[in-house]
């Protein structure tokens, strides 16, 4: 059985319309782009916790060194600035990543052909930029003052 | 596989199941939609929330009501209540679409999550700016 479908042209070079139409691989293609949908949601949702944190940060840090003026006050606050605006950089740039991949990889499932991986690119900026921090904040704990 | 469907075309199993397996997607995806909010919902008030709070302990006197925490914390809101109701929305009309009785067609659409993560990567590009120009001109004061 063949149909045309809503949201694809109708021409006769397209492929997707010369494919015969079979329910169960048309469910699969839902049930494919909810997929992706969560994975793009799970990128959010690692990106959001990274902007909301460096925004939280800052903001935090600037109204705290105002309230409670200290000697070192001025320091902590540039380091605060400094912390915040690299979350937001490494949030900023998983996110772009993401929303790049997830059209191709739906194009690519809706026209049959074989997708473009940068997943792999993602999770390796993603695994250093959680390693990087982790590794400032020991160094910070380590080096901050007793008192 | 096909069985007798009473008064209606033969029922397909494996399409039936298809179905089955589909729903249960739409929800898991539902659910992922419902945790994506509700982050969004409370950074965005907790950030506004903490950072009035400690305005308050501060005693300054005249606190300035649209500043950057305020601002970025209603467009977390804001974002966050949207995409809520969008996905709330497509859910059902997903259900609506599976429960028909004519053939399954899966149809290309625009994407809720790109939308979501194109308006938060501009809310982080505005935070960015914001939080950069501050310590900039502290830093030249």
């Amino acid at each position: 059985m063949t149909q045309d479908r809503p949201g694809l042209t109708s021409s006769g070079s397209d492929p997707l319309n010369s494919i015969p139409i079979n329910e169960v691989n048309e469910l699969a293609k839902e049930r494919t782009r909810l997929a992706a949908e969560r994975t793009l949601l799970s990128w959010v949702q690692n990106s959001l916790l990274l902007i909301g944190s460096g925004i939280a940060i800052d903001r935090i840090a600037r109204n705290v060194s105002r309230a409670f003026p200290a000697d070192q006050a001025y320091a902590s606050q540039t380091l605060a600035s400094g912390i915040s605006l690299g979350a937001l950089a490494v949030g900023i740039g998983l996110l772009v990543l993401a929303a790049l991949e997830y059209p191709v990889k739906l194009r690519a499932m809706e026209t049959a052909a074989a997708p473009l991986d940068l997943l792999q690119v993602n999770l390796a900026v993603a695994i250093l930029a959680v390693l990087a921090f982790g590794l400032l904040a020991l160094l910070l704990i380590t080096l901050a003052p007793a008192s | 596989m096909t069985t007798e469907n009473p008064g209606s075309r033969p029922l397909n199993v494996q399409a039936q199941l298809a179905k089955e397996r589909n729903r249960a997607a739409a929800e898991r995806t539902l659910m992922a939609w419902i945790r994506t909010c509700l982050t969004l919902i409370s950074f965005g008030f907790g950030i506004d929330t903490i950072v009035s709070a400690i305005l308050r302990i501060e005693g300054l006197g005249q606190v300035d009501p649209v500043r950057l925490s305020r601002l970025l914390g209603l467009a977390f809101v804001g974002l966050g209540t949207y995409a809520m109701l969008s996905a709330a929305l497509e859910h059902q009309q997903e259900l609506r679409h599976i429960q028909r009785e004519e053939e399954y067609l899966y149809r290309p659409r625009p994407s809720l999550g790109l939308k979501v993560a194109i308006a938060l990567i501009v809310i982080g590009v505005i935070a960015f700016g914001g939080i950069a120009w501050q310590a900039f001109t502290r830093l030249i004061t």
